[in-house]
Protein backbone atom coordinates (compact mmCIF):
# COMPACT_ATOMS: atom_id res chain seq x y z
CA UNK A 1 0.00 0.00 0.00
CA UNK A 2 2.95 2.29 0.51
CA UNK A 3 4.74 1.41 -2.07
CA UNK A 4 1.61 2.35 -4.20
CA UNK A 5 1.26 5.76 -3.12
CA UNK A 6 5.34 6.22 -3.77
CA UNK A 7 5.14 5.09 -7.20
CA UNK A 8 1.85 7.20 -7.62
CA UNK A 9 3.73 10.23 -5.99
CA UNK A 10 6.69 9.80 -8.55
CA UNK A 11 4.61 9.62 -11.62
CA UNK A 12 2.73 12.95 -10.28
CA UNK A 13 5.88 14.37 -9.72
CA UNK A 14 7.04 13.64 -13.27
CA UNK A 15 3.98 14.67 -15.36
CA UNK A 16 3.36 17.56 -13.08
CA UNK A 17 7.30 18.44 -14.35
CA UNK A 18 6.47 17.47 -17.51
CA UNK A 19 3.12 19.48 -17.89
CA UNK A 20 5.18 23.04 -16.37
CA UNK A 21 7.61 22.80 -18.75
CA UNK A 22 4.98 21.85 -22.09
CA UNK A 23 3.09 25.42 -20.29
CA UNK A 24 6.46 27.47 -20.40
CA UNK A 25 7.04 26.12 -24.47
CA UNK A 26 3.46 26.86 -25.00
CA UNK A 27 3.57 30.03 -23.31
CA UNK A 28 6.30 31.42 -26.31
CA UNK A 29 4.80 29.04 -29.15
CA UNK A 30 0.95 30.06 -28.87
CA UNK A 31 1.21 33.77 -29.23
CA UNK A 32 3.25 33.09 -32.55
CA UNK A 33 0.87 30.56 -34.10
CA UNK A 34 -2.41 32.76 -33.04
CA UNK A 35 -0.59 35.95 -34.90
CA UNK A 36 -0.04 33.44 -38.19
CA UNK A 37 -3.26 31.96 -38.20
CA UNK A 38 -5.27 35.32 -37.94
CA UNK A 39 -2.92 36.88 -40.73
CA UNK A 40 -3.56 33.30 -42.64
CA UNK A 41 -7.36 34.17 -42.14
CA UNK A 42 -7.47 37.78 -43.65
CA UNK A 43 -5.67 36.87 -46.51
CA UNK A 44 -8.18 33.69 -46.54
CA UNK A 45 -11.32 36.42 -46.57
CA UNK A 46 -9.95 38.35 -49.58
CA UNK A 47 -9.63 35.05 -51.51
CA UNK A 48 -12.80 34.27 -51.07
CA UNK A 49 -14.28 37.54 -51.30
CA UNK A 50 -11.59 39.62 -53.98
CA UNK A 51 -13.67 42.78 -53.33
CA UNK A 52 -14.06 42.87 -49.88
CA UNK A 53 -12.40 46.42 -48.42
CA UNK A 54 -13.76 45.88 -44.92
CA UNK A 55 -14.74 43.71 -42.63
CA UNK A 56 -16.59 44.02 -39.19
CA UNK A 57 -16.12 40.64 -36.90
CA UNK A 58 -18.67 39.84 -34.77
CA UNK A 59 -17.87 39.93 -30.69
CA UNK A 60 -18.35 36.92 -28.22
CA UNK A 61 -21.65 36.82 -27.32
CA UNK A 62 -23.43 37.06 -30.24
CA UNK A 63 -21.00 33.84 -31.26
CA UNK A 64 -21.58 32.52 -28.52
CA UNK A 65 -25.38 33.36 -29.04
CA UNK A 66 -25.39 31.03 -32.46
CA UNK A 67 -22.94 28.71 -31.76
CA UNK A 68 -25.59 27.68 -29.13
CA UNK A 69 -27.28 26.12 -32.10
CA UNK A 70 -24.75 25.56 -34.09
CA UNK A 71 -21.38 24.42 -32.10
CA UNK A 72 -19.32 24.12 -35.03
CA UNK A 73 -19.40 28.11 -35.18
CA UNK A 74 -16.12 29.85 -33.74
CA UNK A 75 -15.93 32.71 -35.66
CA UNK A 76 -18.18 35.65 -37.95
CA UNK A 77 -17.16 38.09 -39.93
CA UNK A 78 -19.08 40.47 -41.90
CA UNK A 79 -17.71 41.12 -45.08
CA UNK A 80 -18.25 44.61 -46.54
CA UNK A 81 -17.94 46.18 -50.20
CA UNK A 82 -18.60 49.99 -50.85
CA UNK A 83 -20.78 50.36 -47.89
CA UNK A 84 -23.18 46.90 -48.44
CA UNK A 85 -22.28 43.98 -46.64
CA UNK A 86 -21.67 41.23 -49.43
CA UNK A 87 -21.20 38.24 -47.36
CA UNK A 88 -20.43 36.09 -43.84
CA UNK A 89 -16.70 34.67 -43.23
CA UNK A 90 -17.91 31.83 -41.11
CA UNK A 91 -14.71 29.96 -39.56
CA UNK A 92 -16.37 26.60 -38.26
CA UNK A 93 -14.17 23.66 -36.50
CA UNK A 94 -15.12 20.34 -37.10
CA UNK A 95 -13.87 16.73 -35.94
CA UNK A 96 -11.84 15.41 -38.91
CA UNK A 97 -10.06 11.99 -39.18
CA UNK A 98 -6.64 13.41 -37.85
CA UNK A 99 -7.95 15.63 -34.98
CA UNK A 100 -10.06 19.14 -35.79
CA UNK A 101 -10.51 20.80 -39.38
CA UNK A 102 -10.69 24.45 -39.26
CA UNK A 103 -12.74 25.41 -41.95
CA UNK A 104 -13.49 29.23 -43.52
CA UNK A 105 -16.99 29.23 -44.92
CA UNK A 106 -17.50 32.56 -47.34
CA UNK A 107 -21.58 32.69 -47.42
CA UNK A 108 -22.26 34.93 -49.84
CA UNK A 109 -25.20 37.54 -49.68
CA UNK A 110 -27.42 35.85 -51.86
CA UNK A 111 -26.82 32.42 -49.84
CA UNK A 112 -25.06 30.64 -51.91
CA UNK A 113 -21.52 29.34 -51.20
CA UNK A 114 -18.42 31.87 -52.34
CA UNK A 115 -16.14 29.27 -51.71
CA UNK A 116 -14.13 27.59 -48.60
CA UNK A 117 -10.83 27.21 -47.03
CA UNK A 118 -9.55 24.79 -44.94
CA UNK A 119 -7.45 26.80 -42.85
CA UNK A 120 -5.82 23.88 -40.35
CA UNK A 121 -6.02 20.45 -40.42
CA UNK A 122 -3.97 17.40 -39.64
CA UNK A 123 -5.70 14.71 -42.07
CA UNK A 124 -3.51 11.71 -42.93
CA UNK A 125 -1.03 12.92 -45.89
CA UNK A 126 -1.92 11.43 -49.28
CA UNK A 127 -5.64 10.93 -48.10
CA UNK A 128 -7.62 13.60 -46.24
CA UNK A 129 -5.04 15.66 -46.70
CA UNK A 130 -6.56 16.52 -50.38
CA UNK A 131 -9.20 18.73 -48.63
CA UNK A 132 -5.99 21.22 -48.87
CA UNK A 133 -3.89 19.72 -51.85
CA UNK A 134 -6.93 19.08 -54.15
CA UNK A 135 -7.46 22.84 -54.79
CA UNK A 136 -10.66 20.76 -56.69
CA UNK A 137 -12.60 19.95 -54.12
CA UNK A 138 -12.52 23.50 -52.46
CA UNK A 139 -13.42 25.05 -55.75
CA UNK A 140 -16.60 22.42 -56.10
CA UNK A 141 -18.04 24.19 -53.17
CA UNK A 142 -17.89 27.44 -55.52
CA UNK A 143 -21.47 28.86 -55.98
CA UNK A 144 -22.89 26.07 -54.23
CA UNK A 145 -25.43 25.52 -51.19
CA UNK A 146 -28.07 28.26 -52.45
CA UNK A 147 -30.86 25.69 -51.31
CA UNK A 148 -29.32 25.98 -47.92
CA UNK A 149 -27.21 23.03 -47.57
CA UNK A 150 -24.70 20.90 -49.72
CA UNK A 151 -24.23 17.04 -50.46
CA UNK A 152 -20.82 15.38 -51.22
CA UNK A 153 -21.48 13.29 -54.63
CA UNK A 154 -18.81 12.42 -56.93
CA UNK A 155 -17.31 14.82 -58.18
CA UNK A 156 -19.98 17.61 -57.20
CA UNK A 157 -21.50 18.23 -60.13
CA UNK A 158 -25.00 18.72 -59.39
CA UNK A 159 -26.96 21.36 -57.69
CA UNK A 160 -25.81 21.96 -54.12
CA UNK A 161 -23.53 18.53 -54.45
CA UNK A 162 -19.58 19.32 -53.39
CA UNK A 163 -16.93 16.91 -54.21
CA UNK A 164 -16.38 14.00 -52.28
CA UNK A 165 -12.98 12.71 -51.71
CA UNK A 166 -12.84 8.68 -51.96
CA UNK A 167 -10.61 7.55 -49.15
CA UNK A 168 -11.18 10.12 -47.27
CA UNK A 169 -14.82 10.11 -46.22
CA UNK A 170 -14.27 11.07 -42.77
CA UNK A 171 -12.79 14.11 -44.29
CA UNK A 172 -14.63 15.52 -46.44
CA UNK A 173 -17.57 15.06 -44.36
CA UNK A 174 -16.09 16.46 -41.83
CA UNK A 175 -15.69 19.92 -43.84
CA UNK A 176 -19.05 19.35 -45.23
CA UNK A 177 -20.43 19.32 -41.85
CA UNK A 178 -18.97 22.72 -41.06
CA UNK A 179 -19.97 24.29 -44.36
CA UNK A 180 -23.66 23.16 -43.78
CA UNK A 181 -23.85 24.78 -39.79
CA UNK A 182 -22.44 27.97 -41.95
CA UNK A 183 -25.22 28.11 -44.61
CA UNK A 184 -27.49 26.89 -41.61
CA UNK A 185 -26.56 29.91 -39.25
CA UNK A 186 -27.00 32.01 -42.04
CA UNK A 187 -30.41 31.80 -43.33
CA UNK A 188 -31.43 31.64 -39.62
CA UNK A 189 -29.26 34.35 -38.23
CA UNK A 190 -27.57 36.24 -40.28
CA UNK A 191 -29.51 37.30 -43.42
CA UNK A 192 -32.28 38.87 -41.63
CA UNK B 1 31.61 0.63 -24.29
CA UNK B 2 33.75 2.20 -27.21
CA UNK B 3 32.02 5.25 -28.74
CA UNK B 4 32.95 3.97 -32.54
CA UNK B 5 31.22 0.79 -31.51
CA UNK B 6 27.82 2.54 -30.66
CA UNK B 7 27.97 4.13 -34.01
CA UNK B 8 28.45 1.08 -35.92
CA UNK B 9 25.78 -0.28 -34.16
CA UNK B 10 23.37 2.54 -34.90
CA UNK B 11 24.12 2.87 -38.41
CA UNK B 12 24.71 -0.83 -39.41
CA UNK B 13 24.39 -3.79 -37.20
CA UNK B 14 21.11 -2.58 -35.75
CA UNK B 15 19.77 0.31 -37.77
CA UNK B 16 15.95 0.48 -36.42
CA UNK B 17 14.84 0.41 -40.21
CA UNK B 18 17.05 -1.92 -41.81
CA UNK B 19 17.49 -4.75 -39.73
CA UNK B 20 15.29 -3.92 -36.71
CA UNK B 21 12.68 -3.02 -38.86
CA UNK B 22 10.48 -0.92 -36.45
CA UNK B 23 8.88 2.21 -36.16
CA UNK B 24 7.50 1.10 -39.93
CA UNK B 25 4.48 3.20 -39.59
CA UNK B 26 5.52 6.72 -40.27
CA UNK B 27 8.97 5.67 -42.39
CA UNK B 28 6.26 3.96 -45.21
CA UNK B 29 4.16 7.45 -44.65
CA UNK B 30 6.73 10.24 -44.59
CA UNK B 31 9.49 8.92 -46.91
CA UNK B 32 7.62 10.30 -50.21
CA UNK B 33 9.79 13.50 -50.66
CA UNK B 34 13.40 14.27 -49.50
CA UNK B 35 12.04 17.01 -47.86
CA UNK B 36 9.40 15.18 -45.31
CA UNK B 37 12.66 13.01 -44.67
CA UNK B 38 14.42 15.32 -43.68
CA UNK B 39 11.99 16.71 -41.56
CA UNK B 40 10.88 13.29 -39.85
CA UNK B 41 15.17 12.56 -39.18
CA UNK B 42 15.59 16.17 -37.42
CA UNK B 43 12.66 15.51 -35.33
CA UNK B 44 14.05 12.06 -34.55
CA UNK B 45 17.22 12.81 -33.76
CA UNK B 46 16.29 15.63 -31.31
CA UNK B 47 13.62 13.99 -29.31
CA UNK B 48 15.97 10.49 -29.21
CA UNK B 49 18.79 12.25 -28.24
CA UNK B 50 16.82 14.29 -25.57
CA UNK B 51 14.89 11.54 -24.60
CA UNK B 52 17.95 9.35 -23.78
CA UNK B 53 19.77 12.12 -22.20
CA UNK B 54 16.83 12.85 -19.36
CA UNK B 55 16.45 9.26 -18.92
CA UNK B 56 19.61 8.40 -18.72
CA UNK B 57 20.24 10.93 -16.17
CA UNK B 58 17.51 10.07 -13.73
CA UNK B 59 18.08 6.56 -14.29
CA UNK B 60 18.79 5.80 -10.68
CA UNK B 61 15.88 7.63 -9.51
CA UNK B 62 12.85 5.91 -11.45
CA UNK B 63 11.36 3.23 -9.43
CA UNK B 64 11.74 0.29 -11.92
CA UNK B 65 7.94 -0.35 -11.52
CA UNK B 66 6.76 2.38 -13.18
CA UNK B 67 9.53 2.87 -15.53
CA UNK B 68 7.37 2.64 -19.01
CA UNK B 69 4.79 5.35 -18.03
CA UNK B 70 7.96 7.61 -17.15
CA UNK B 71 9.94 6.93 -20.24
CA UNK B 72 6.42 7.32 -21.86
CA UNK B 73 6.26 10.95 -20.37
CA UNK B 74 9.63 12.00 -20.88
CA UNK B 75 9.12 10.97 -24.53
CA UNK B 76 5.66 12.44 -25.04
CA UNK B 77 7.00 15.97 -23.49
CA UNK B 78 9.95 16.48 -26.36
CA UNK B 79 7.58 15.20 -28.90
CA UNK B 80 4.79 18.15 -27.91
CA UNK B 81 7.80 20.29 -27.17
CA UNK B 82 9.05 19.04 -31.10
CA UNK B 83 5.34 19.88 -32.57
CA UNK B 84 4.77 23.18 -30.85
CA UNK B 85 7.85 24.73 -32.31
CA UNK B 86 7.41 23.28 -35.74
CA UNK B 87 4.08 24.57 -35.46
CA UNK B 88 5.27 27.97 -34.63
CA UNK B 89 8.18 28.68 -36.87
CA UNK B 90 8.06 25.70 -39.25
CA UNK B 91 4.87 25.61 -40.34
CA UNK B 92 5.04 24.08 -44.17
CA UNK B 93 6.91 21.40 -42.58
CA UNK B 94 4.42 21.08 -39.47
CA UNK B 95 1.65 20.83 -42.64
CA UNK B 96 3.31 18.08 -44.45
CA UNK B 97 4.29 15.74 -41.64
CA UNK B 98 0.99 16.49 -40.60
CA UNK B 99 -0.21 13.39 -37.75
CA UNK B 100 3.26 11.68 -38.09
CA UNK B 101 4.78 14.11 -35.72
CA UNK B 102 2.87 13.55 -32.19
CA UNK B 103 3.14 9.82 -33.49
CA UNK B 104 6.67 9.63 -32.89
CA UNK B 105 5.54 9.26 -29.39
CA UNK B 106 5.11 5.86 -30.73
CA UNK B 107 7.88 5.40 -32.58
CA UNK B 108 8.83 2.38 -30.09
CA UNK B 109 12.40 2.77 -31.43
CA UNK B 110 12.40 5.92 -29.05
CA UNK B 111 11.17 4.06 -25.90
CA UNK B 112 13.34 0.71 -27.15
CA UNK B 113 16.24 3.17 -26.77
CA UNK B 114 15.22 3.90 -23.21
CA UNK B 115 14.47 0.74 -22.03
CA UNK B 116 17.61 -1.13 -23.28
CA UNK B 117 20.06 1.36 -23.37
CA UNK B 118 19.51 5.09 -21.76
CA UNK B 119 18.03 3.32 -18.44
CA UNK B 120 21.42 1.25 -17.98
CA UNK B 121 24.33 3.71 -19.09
CA UNK B 122 26.10 6.68 -17.98
CA UNK B 123 24.20 10.08 -19.65
CA UNK B 124 27.25 11.18 -22.23
CA UNK B 125 27.32 7.22 -23.68
CA UNK B 126 23.44 7.03 -23.89
CA UNK B 127 23.39 11.05 -25.62
CA UNK B 128 25.74 9.26 -28.23
CA UNK B 129 23.58 5.80 -28.88
CA UNK B 130 20.49 8.72 -28.86
CA UNK B 131 22.57 10.14 -32.08
CA UNK B 132 24.00 6.84 -33.28
CA UNK B 133 20.14 5.27 -33.88
CA UNK B 134 18.99 8.57 -34.71
CA UNK B 135 21.60 8.99 -37.68
CA UNK B 136 20.33 5.32 -38.84
CA UNK B 137 17.36 5.90 -39.00
CA UNK B 138 18.12 8.94 -40.79
CA UNK B 139 20.22 7.78 -43.41
CA UNK B 140 17.64 4.51 -43.62
CA UNK B 141 14.47 6.89 -44.42
CA UNK B 142 16.37 9.58 -46.65
CA UNK B 143 17.52 6.86 -48.82
CA UNK B 144 13.71 5.65 -48.78
CA UNK B 145 12.79 9.51 -49.75
CA UNK B 146 15.45 9.52 -52.34
CA UNK B 147 14.36 7.10 -54.41
CA UNK B 148 10.51 7.36 -54.07
CA UNK B 149 10.92 10.95 -55.03
CA UNK B 150 12.87 10.46 -57.39
CA UNK B 151 10.17 7.56 -59.31
CA UNK B 152 7.38 8.59 -58.32
CA UNK B 153 7.59 12.31 -58.47
CA UNK B 154 10.69 13.00 -60.82
CA UNK B 155 12.40 15.46 -58.83
CA UNK B 156 14.68 15.52 -55.96
CA UNK B 157 14.04 18.33 -52.60
CA UNK B 158 11.47 19.55 -54.94
CA UNK B 159 13.68 20.32 -58.29
CA UNK B 160 12.26 18.57 -61.24
CA UNK B 161 15.23 16.04 -62.61
CA UNK B 162 13.37 15.30 -66.05
CA UNK B 163 11.72 17.55 -67.74
CA UNK B 164 7.79 17.43 -68.30
CA UNK B 165 7.80 13.99 -70.42
CA UNK B 166 8.87 12.16 -67.62
CA UNK B 167 6.40 9.62 -66.89
CA UNK B 168 6.60 9.18 -62.84
CA UNK B 169 5.56 5.62 -60.99
CA UNK B 170 3.18 6.71 -59.36
CA UNK B 171 3.19 3.80 -56.89
CA UNK B 172 6.36 4.92 -55.53
CA UNK B 173 4.51 7.84 -53.71
CA UNK B 174 2.09 5.38 -52.27
CA UNK B 175 2.67 3.44 -49.35
CA UNK B 176 2.71 0.24 -50.82
CA UNK B 177 5.50 1.25 -53.10
CA UNK B 178 7.21 2.41 -50.57
CA UNK B 179 7.17 -1.47 -48.90
CA UNK B 180 8.39 -2.75 -52.29
CA UNK B 181 11.33 -0.31 -52.26
CA UNK B 182 12.17 -1.16 -48.50
CA UNK B 183 12.22 -4.77 -49.24
CA UNK B 184 14.90 -4.23 -52.04
CA UNK B 185 16.64 -1.53 -50.29
CA UNK B 186 17.04 -4.23 -46.96
CA UNK B 187 18.32 -6.52 -49.56
CA UNK B 188 20.82 -4.57 -51.05
CA UNK B 189 22.04 -3.33 -47.68
CA UNK B 190 22.66 -7.31 -46.18
CA UNK B 191 24.44 -8.43 -49.06
CA UNK B 192 26.52 -5.46 -49.63
CA UNK B 193 26.93 -3.86 -46.54
CA UNK B 194 25.84 -5.31 -43.03
CA UNK B 195 27.54 -9.18 -43.99
CA UNK B 196 31.09 -7.36 -44.62
CA UNK B 197 30.84 -5.73 -41.43
CA UNK B 198 29.28 -8.33 -39.40
CA UNK B 199 31.83 -11.10 -40.95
Amino acid sequence: MKDTIKLGLVLLLVTSIAGGILAGVNSITSPVIAERQRMESLSAILELFPDADDSVEYDEGQIAEISASYPSIREITEVISDGETIGYAITTVTGGYGGDITTLVGVKADGALAGIKVLVMSETPGLGARIVDEPAFAESFQNKGAGGSVTPSGEGAGEDEVMMLSGATVSTNAVVKGVNEALDAFANYLSN
Amino acid sequence: MKISTIFKNGIIKENPVLVQLIGMCSVLAITNTVENSLAMSAAVIAVLLLSNIVISSIRKLIPSKIRIPIFIVIIATFVTMVEMFMEAYAVDLYRSLGIFIPLIVVNCLILARAESFASKNGVFISAMDGLAMGLGYSIAIIALGTVREIFGSGSFLGMSLFGENFQAAAVFVSPAGAFILLGIIIGIFNVTIKNKATN
